[in-house]
């Protein structure tokens, strides 16, 4: 049962990381540890941590092994054998031997696999997005209060005119959505429930990222694939929800509403159409990966802490638990992260028996979603 | 069971009919609605009978699912269609049509062996098979297939006295588009103790000379009715002679748009009914046959 001083609101604390080896080699890499410091001034309760491959334009290369261009199926076969290490600094491990990713009982939270056959490069059949708040975790919003959610831009290969701008165009539409539960206490006699929704975002071609800017992009061979730590240019108006059309959306709202999630649904159909028009061999009739695994986000209310609710620039999948392609595991207790505190995240991938990997850098995104306990605002 | 025994069962039993209901029946409202070419203009059901409780008691309903019917079409342009529901002047999720996939809040994808040919509904509330009760279940498919295919449809449920799983499953070999009803043998209960069914499946192979077996469910349509006890009415509401795609009843696991209501669903009384429209949001979502269908429960008191 809520308790009438308490609000929450959603966090996580993401981070991206490059691992990189010799044939042979254990992959091994720390997370920065900034990242996962709880800057704020409320405690956080983690829940779920998330994984998955970041940055990669390709599910799979149907090009032949060796020199083959990097992709998600790849990084994601890796995934497998990693273990994680999390500790908090100079107190305590959560677990005494690593984790083992493969052997965690995750949330089937996927989406329906494609049928190959007709569209061999097809993403994803729905391509949405979701974090359902549970019931004791849902954020009141009160009368006059607004979110907003943004994506940013996503980028394909260097603007050489080439392919950039018939790849921008028509391009990636998004919906997002932010749902909410109740007009007031009472709710209407027809529908409880409600949404505030940008129906047609349409996605911006960004920059083609500065290495020295953007340092983690993926050995993809595809070039610009933006979706590491560094910082976001760019949050087209066009693909926000904003505060403004929020508020222009209101119900008959008499007090304070709870927002019970949010979901991004994608459609990326036109975009994996242009991809097979790349002048790379093999690209054409290699599957796509899904857009939200490197596309930057950020959100906020501007009621209660007004924070951004994670770090500005986390790839969709990181903050997607209730539904996406990230894994999805549910932490059996929560990790309660007070104002100071951080974690350590250490990922081993061991080689496999007789490894001969044709692939040497793997990038991999790590979130924590928890929500934030906000009192006295 | 000693008449003592049979006595308080009796009236435990009329305890619960009285404060929850006699019974309760599964029931399915279904249409296919083409999204209009213009890009200006939405589509609705043809019949605005269809999504209305045209029953004598309550329906609860708990969900929606949506999918792009036709095999031959990319199942991706559901993507590119809108949907918006409207219910005494009040709409939902809101006025604006919001894309399909932002509606979907239940994950149901099965694993690979069966993602394609197969779909799976958990009802919210069980039904009750009773002694010598037995399922009629029509089945066809979209269309004549070169090859047969065969379709299986099965209940799963305990029986309410001993607690052990039933499961009652048929199958046929359908070599054309029209409707045949599977043995109702295969369904009936020739037990002594009713059965609480909670699941009902229904797969489809595909093109038996294929080397591929994997079927696509959206070839394949329902429709089912409880023989004996129960309200003996058809669980599909549609058009006059109109099946319900199997892909649409793919509430557990399957490959339709899945929408549950929250908190309790939505409560239809005798009459009431809500409107369903669609709109293409791209040239891919336009002049698309798309079925929706409304999960949910009559209680008949």
């Amino acid at each position: 049962m809520r308790d009438a001083d308490t609000n929450y609101e959603p966090r996580a604390l993401w981070s991206v990381q490059r691992l990189s080896n010799e044939a042979g080699e254990a992959l091994c890499g720390r997370f920065e540890r900034e990242h996962f410091r709880n800057g704020g001034r409320y405690p956080i309760e983690l829940r779920h941590i998330l994984i998955a491959p970041v940055g990669y334009v390709l599910s799979e290369y149907a090009g032949n092994g060796g020199a083959g261009l990097g992709n998600l199926g790849a990084c994601a076969a890796i995934i497998q054998r990693a273990r994680l290490m999390i500790s908090v600094p100079a107190r305590q491990h959560y677990a005494l031997e690593p984790l083992r990713v493969s052997s965690w009982g995750l949330r089937a939270i996927s989406p329906p696999q494609m049928r190959h056959s007709a569209d061999p490069h097809a993403s994803e059949a729905f391509g949405v997005y979701r974090w359902d708040f549970p019931k004791d975790r849902r954020m009141a919003m009160p009368r006059n209060a607004a979110a907003t959610f943004q994506l940013g831009t996503y980028a394909i290969q260097p603007d050489d005119g080439a392919l950039g701008a018939s790849v921008g165009t028509p391009g990636v539409r998004a919906t997002i959505a932010v749902n909410e539960e109740g007009a007031g206490h009472h709710g209407s006699r027809a529908f409880p429930w409600n949404a505030h929704a940008r129906t047609a975002a349409f996605l911006e071609v960004g920059e083609t990222p500065d290495p020295a800017v953007h340092p983690f992009q993926p050995a993809d061979g595809l070039g610009a694939s933006v979706g590491g730590n560094g910082p976001p240019e760019e949050w087209p108006s066009q693909s926000q929800l904003r505060f403004r059309d929020y508020k222009l959306q209101e119900a008959a709202r008499a007090g304070y509403n709870e927002v019970t999630g949010f979901a991004v649904a994608l459609d990326q159909t036109a975009l994996d159409e242009q991809l097979q028009t790349l002048a790379i061999a093999n690209v054409a009739g290699s599957p796509v990966a899904p857009l939200g695994h490197r596309l930057p986000t950020r959100a906020r209310a501007d009621c209660g802490s007004q924070q951004w609710w994670w770090r500005e620039g986390a790839p969709l999948s990181l903050v997607s638990p209730s539904h996406g392609p990230a894994l999805v595991y549910d932490l059996p207790r929560p990790l309660w992260l007070h104002p100071g505190d951080t974690l350590e995240l250490e990922m081993e991938i061991p080689p496999a028996p007789g490894d001969a990997t044709t692939e040497s850098i793997f990038q991999v995104g790590v979130s924590f979603c928890g929500y934030a306990m906000i009192r006295g605002v | 069971m000693s008449d003592y025994e049979g006595m308080i069962r009796a009236i435990e039993l009329a305890q619960r009919n009285i404060h929850a209901g006699v019974i309760r029946e599964p029931r399915i409202y279904f249409d296919s609605i083409t999204t209009d070419a213009d890009a200006n203009d939405c589509a609705s059901p043809a019949d605005p009978d269809v999504f209305r409780n045209g029953e004598e008691y309550p329906v609860r309903l708990h969900a929606m699912t949506v999918a792009v019917l036709d095999p031959a079409v990319d199942e991706r342009n559901i993507q590119r269609v809108g949907l918006r529901l409207s219910f005494h002047d009040s709409f939902y999720m809101r006025r604006d049509f919001i894309a399909v996939p932002a509606w979907h809040n239940k994950p149901v994808a099965a694993s690979l062996p069966l993602s394609f040919g197969q779909s799976s509904w958990r009802f919210h509330t069980p039904f009750i098979l009773s002694s010598r009760d037995a399922m009629a279940v029509r089945v066809a498919l979209e269309s004549a297939p070169a090859n047969a295919k065969t379709a299986t449809i099965a209940f799963t449920g305990v029986g309410l006295d001993s607690r052990r799983p039933y499961f009652k499953a048929s199958s046929i070999a359908l070599d054309n588009a029209a409707v045949v009803q599977l043995n109702p043998e295969d369904f009936r209960n020739d037990g002594d103790e009713p059965v609480l069914v909670f699941e009902m499946s229904l797969h489809v192979d595909g093109d038996s000379q294929a080397n591929n077996p994997a079927g696509d469910i959206r070839d394949l349509l329902v429709d089912i009715r409880q023989v004996g006890n129960g309200t003996q009415a058809q669980w599909v509401n549609a058009v006059p002679g109109a099946l319900c795609p199997a892909v649409l009843l793919g509430h557990k696991s399957g490959r339709a748009v899945v929408h549950e209501f929250p908190g309790e669903g939505l409560l239809w009384e005798p009459g009431e009914g809500l409107r369903v429209e669609l709109a293409g949001l791209a040239a891919a979502g336009r002049d698309v046959a798309v079925g929706v269908a409304l999960l949910g429960t009559i209680e008949v008191l």
